[in-house]
C-alpha cells in the first residue's frame, strides 16, 4: 500500500525527525555512496562535499565516498560536521581520523552483487532537515515498528501541517490516519510526501 | 584581573585577604588553578584535610567583551581520583570574578566548627557569615534564598547536599543568565572540598564593576569582530550546536557503535533516536522551552537551552550529551522526560551527571535494579543520594567505589573517575587520553582544538594508521592551553577549518594581553600546565600503572564492532614523552 501526504513546507522539521530512524530506499547495481547520493537521491554534488561531512556505512565511518560501495541490505547514515573530539574524528577524511581507526571503513569491493535491493538511509541533524523534502518526495519504505515509535513522540505536531491524505490514490480523512492505520496488519509502507 | 582573594577556614573565626598576583602573574584558568595546587598543596594530604585548597579561577579574558570567554576553573586535590583536579564550568561567575578584578579565590584550612558559612563578593569588599539555616538545602532553594537577600542580578557558585556530605561525585554550581543553578564545574568531587570547607554558597554582586578593558583596544575590538563571525559562519558553532545542542551527538555515536550501552556492555541502543538532540529540540520548542540558549552572557554559541516538563513548566536546563547518555543509554533508559528529571535532581543535589549515570550503571549491572529502570532509577538518586543513606552514600561516591562495594569486575573508570559518553574500544584515540590525562577518564581533556593549527606537534597525517598516541598528546597540549583563556571548548570546529577565526582568536589574546604570543608560546604553556599536573600526580604516587584502562577493555569485544581496545602499554607511556 502507498501513502501519499500533501504538507505545508513549514512541516519539514517534523517529518524530517522520521529519517533520524532510518527508512527504507530502492537501490540499482552496486552503487558507490557518491553515485548513490548524486544519481540516485539527486544531492547536489557541492552540498555532498562541503554539508555532509559524516557519513556512516554499516556503522563505519568512510572517509572516501568514491570507494564505499551499497548492498543490498546495508545502513547508510549521512550528517553535517559534529561538535566535540567525537564530531572531529568521525568527519571524512578529517584531521583526527586515526583517532577512530579500528573502525573505519576500509575500501570494499567485495560486496555481494546484486542488480538491484534495499538500503537503510538514516538522515541526522541539518541533512535531516535540509533533504527531508527531496528524499519524501522520491519515496520511501518505513517499517510498522519505526512508523509506531515516531508517531508515538509527533503525531500531535505533525498533523496540522498535513493538508491531505491519499491511500492507494484515495483521498482519505486526515484526523488520526496514522493511528488507524497502525492498527492495520501491514508490516511497512511506501510513503511519498509534497511539500508546498 | 591583579588580586588574590585567599580565604582561610582555620582558626577560631574564618578569615581573608587580598593580595598580589606574585608567582602567578599571568596565568589564569587552569593555568592558574593547577599552579597554586602544585605548588601549595601536598600531594601526599587527605583531600577533605585542611591542607588541601580549593582554588576558583576565571579565564585570562572572562570579564572582557571577549566573545565566549566565560568559562571557570575549579582546582584542588581530587577526593574521587587523589590526584591533581580541574573542573570546568560556565555560567556567570567567571565573568563576575573577572570585573572585580579576582585572579582567583584560594580556600584553604578548615573550620574548627560544624558553622556553614556564606561569602559575600562584591566591589567593597567580602563579607562571610556563619548561616546554619543554609545546611542540606538543595541549589535551587538556596539560589532562591540568596535572591530574596541579595536581588537577581547576582551570580552564584554553591553545592547542594551532596558537597556537605563530602561524596566524591559532589559538584560545585554556578548560575546561569537566569541565576539558576544549572552550570556545575562537576567532575573529581570539587563540591565534596568546597564542603570540607564549610563553604555552601559564594554570591558574587558585579554591580559597579566595568568591563575589563583590552590593553590595546583597537587590536582587540577588531579581533572579536571577527572572531564572532567566524563562530556563527560555521556549521558547527554557527548551526549545528544552536540548533541541537551537544545531545546532536547521540545519534552520531549511536551510530557509529561507539554510544556505551548498559554499563558499557554493547555499542548502540535502540532507543537513541528517542533522546536525541534532534527529538529534544522539538520537544523543548513544542513545550514552549528554548533549544537555543546561552549558558553566560557573551556567548554567540548558544548551545544550551530550557528544557520544560509536559506542562510547559520549566524543569531544567537542556541536558548535555553526557548527561544524556549517562542517565540513559548507559542506564537502558530512554525516555527523555525521566533524564531531564534526573539531570534537575544532579543539579539539586550538586552531583556530577557523568559520575552518577555511571554508579547506577554500575549497580544495575550488580542486580540493585534492571536496566531501564527509570522510576528505580529517579529513587537511588532521589531517596537514597539525596537522603544519605549508606546506600546513596555508595553511590554518592562514584562509579569505582560502587563497583568495589557490590562486587562488579565491568566498572568504566581511569584513576577513579568515570567514563564519558565514547566507548574505548569504538573511539580509541580518545581512550588513549581517557587513560594518560591527569585528571582521570575526561572527554574534555584532549578536545580537538586545531592543535595542528596552534603549532603543537607539527603537521600529522590525518589518515596516518598509527598517530592515536601522537594526536592525543597535541590535543591534551592544546587543550591546557585553551583552558586557561576562558574560552569555550566549542570554539574548535571554528578555528580547526577557518585559520582566520584562528588568528582572530590569537589577536584576541594578545589584544587584550597586549603580548605578542605565537604558536610556539601557545604550545610551551598547555606543557607547563601538564606537567604541573603530571608532576603533582607522581608526588601523589600515581606511576605509569594508572594511565591504563580497565582490564575488560582489552579483553571484552564490544559489538556492532567487535574490537577491543588495541594500543599497547608502551604506547600509552608515550604519550607524555615530548
Amino acid at each position: 500500500m502507498k501513502i501519499h501526504i500533501i504538507a505545508a513546507e513549514s512541516g519539514i522539521s517534523f517529518f524530517s525527525s522520521l529519517l533520524n530512524y532510518g527508512v527504507t530506499v530502492k537501490i540499482y547495481g552496486n552503487p558507490s555512496v557518491k553515485d548513490f547520493l548524486l544519481k540516485d537521491l539527486k544531492i547536489k554534488e557541492d552540498y555532498i562535499s562541503d554539508r555532509i561531512q559524516t557519513l556512516f556505512l554499516n556503522s563505519k565511518p568512510i572517509d572516501n565516498i568514491n570507494n564505499a560501495f551499497l548492498e543490498n541490505g546495508a545502513a547508510l547514515a549521512l550528517s553535517a560536521a559534529m561538535p566535540g573530539t567525537a564530531g572531529a574524528l568521525f568527519r571524512k577524511q578529517g584531521r583526527y581520523a586515526a583517532m577512530r581507526k579500528q573502525i573505519t571503513y576500509t575500501d570494499n569491493i567485495d560486496v555481494k552483487k546484486n542488480k538491484k535491493g534495499e538500503i537503510i538511509l538514516k538522515l541526522f541533524n541539518m541533512p535531516a532537515r535540509e533533504l527531508a523534502d527531496i528524499i519524501f518526495e522520491s519515496g520511501v519504505s518505513i517499517e510498522k515498528e519505526t512508523l509506531s515509535l515516531f508517531l508515538k513522540n509527533y503525531n500531535k505536531g505533525l498533523e496540522p501541517y498535513i493538508r491531505s491524505i491519499y491511500l492507494d490514490c484515495k483521498k482519505k480523512d486526515k484526523k488520526n490516519f496514522f493511528n488507524k492505520y497502525l492498527k492495520s496488519g501491514f508490516q511497512a509502507i511506501n510513503l511519498k510526501a509534497t511539500f508546498s | 584581573m591583579d588580586k588574590i582573594l585567599r580565604i582561610n577556614m582555620s582558626g577560631e573565626v574564618p578569615g581573608f585577604k587580598i593580595e598580589d598576583l606574585g608567582d602567578y602573574e599571568g596565568l589564569g584558568g587552569r593555568a592558574l588553578t593547577s599552579a597554586v595546587i602544585y605548588k601549595e598543596v601536598p600531594p601526599l594530604s587527605h583531600p577533605l584535610s585542611a591542607d588541601n585548597k580549593l582554588v576558583i579561577a576565571p579565564g585570562l579574558m572572562s570579564g572582557s567583551a571577549a566573545v565566549i570567554s566565560g568559562r571557570l576553573s575549579v582546582g584542588c586535590k581530587s577526593p574521587l581520583t587523589g590526584g591533581i583536579k580541574e573542573a570546568n564550568a560556565g555560567g556567570q561567575p567567571s565573568q563576575m570574578l573577572g570585573k572585580l578584578g579576582y585572579a582567583a579565590i584560594i580556600i584553604e584550612g578548615k573550620p574548627k566548627s560544624n558553622d556553614l558559612y556564606k561569602l559575600f563578593i562584591n566591589k567593597d569588599g567580602v563579607q562571610m557569615t556563619a548561616d546554619k539555616s543554609l545546611a542540606m538545602l538543595g541549589n535551587y532553594d538556596l539560589i532562591d534564598k540568596m535572591k530574596e537577600a541579595y536581588g537577581d542580578k547576582i551570580g552564584c557558585m554553591s553545592i547542594g547536599p551532596a558537597g556537605e556530605m563530602k561524596m566524591s561525585a559532589a559538584s560545585i554550581a554556578c548560575t546561569d543568565t537566569e541565576v539558576r543553578p544549572t552550570r556545575h564545574a562537576g567532575r573529581g568531587g570539587v563540591g565534596a572540598v568546597m564542603g570540607s570547607k564549610g563553604i555552601k554558597v559564594i554570591v558574587i554582586d558585579d554591580s559597579g564593576t566595568s568591563i575589563r578593558a583590552p590593553k590595546d583596544k583597537e587590536r582587540f575590538k577588531n579581533a572579536n569582530k571577527i572572531f564572532a563571525e567566524g563562530l556563527k559562519k560555521h556549521p558547527v558553532t554557527g548551526e549545528g550546536l544552536p540548533a541541537f545542542g551537544t545531545n546532536v551527538l547521540t545519534n552520531i555515536l549511536n551510530e557509529a557503535g561507539g554510544y556505551p550501552t548498559n554499563n558499557f556492555a554493547f555499542g548502540q541502543f535502540k532507543g537513541a533516536s528517542k533522546i536525541s538532540g534532534e527529538t529534544m529540540a522539538e520537544t523543548e520548542i513544542a513545550r514552549g522551552g528554548l533549544a537555543t540558549h546561552g549558558c553566560h552572557k557573551g556567548c554567540v554559541i548558544k548551545c544550551s537551552g530550557i528544557y520544560n516538563d509536559k506542562d510547559g513548566n520549566y524543569l531544567t536546563k537542556q541536558p548535555e550529551y553526557e548527561t544524556v547518555w549517562a542517565h540513559g543509554g548507559n542506564c537502558g533508559i530512554d525516555d527523555m522526560d525521566v533524564i531531564a528529571m534526573l539531570d534537575r535532581i544532579d543539579d539539586d543535589l550538586g552531583l556530577d551527571t557523568i559520575e552518577m549515570g555511571a554508579s547506577i550503571g554500575v549497580a544495575m549491572e550488580a542486580g540493585l535494579l534492571q536496566f531501564g529502570d527509570a522510576n528505580g532509577a529517579i529513587r537511588l538518586l532521589k531517596e537514597e543520594v539525596g537522603k544519605g543513606t549508606p546506600l546513596g552514600r555508595i553511590l554518592g561516591n562514584g562509579a569505582a567505589v560502587t563497583g568495589k562495594v557490590f562486587g562488579v569486575e565491568r566498572v568504566p573508570v581511569v584513576k577513579g573517575q568515570a567514563m564519558p559518553a565514547y566507548d574505548p574500544r569504538a573511539v580509541q584515540g580518545v581512550a588513549v587520553t581517557y587513560a594518560t590525562s591527569p585528571m582521570g577518564a575526561d572527554h574534555t581533556a584532549g578536545y580537538a582544538v586545531g592543535s595542528n593549527i596552534m603549532g603543537v606537534g607539527g603537521k600529522t597525517d590525518p589518515l596516518k594508521p598509527d598517530g592515536q598516541v601522537e594526536l592525543s598528546r597535541n590535543l591534551q597540549i592544546a587543550t591546557a592551553a585553551l583552558d586557561s583563556t576562558g574560552l569555550c571548548l566549542f570554539i574548535a570546529f571554528a578555528i580547526l577549518d577557518q585559520p582566520e577565526t584562528f588568528n582572530a582568536m590569537v589577536e584576541l589574546l594578545n589584544g587584550f594581553l597586549g603580548k605578542d604570543f605565537t604558536a610556539d608560546d601557545v604550545a610551551e604553556l598547555g606543557k607547563s600546565v601538564l606537567k604541573n599536573e603530571r608532576d603533582f600526580n607522581a608526588k601523589a604516587g600515581f606511576t605509569s600503572k594508572h594511565d591504563r584502562l580497565p582490564e575488560y577493555f582489552k579483553n571484552e569485544a564490544f559489538p556492532p564492532h567487535n574490537v577491543t581496545f588495541a594500543v599497547t602499554d608502551e604506547e600509552l607511556d608515550q604519550v607524555f614523552n615530548w
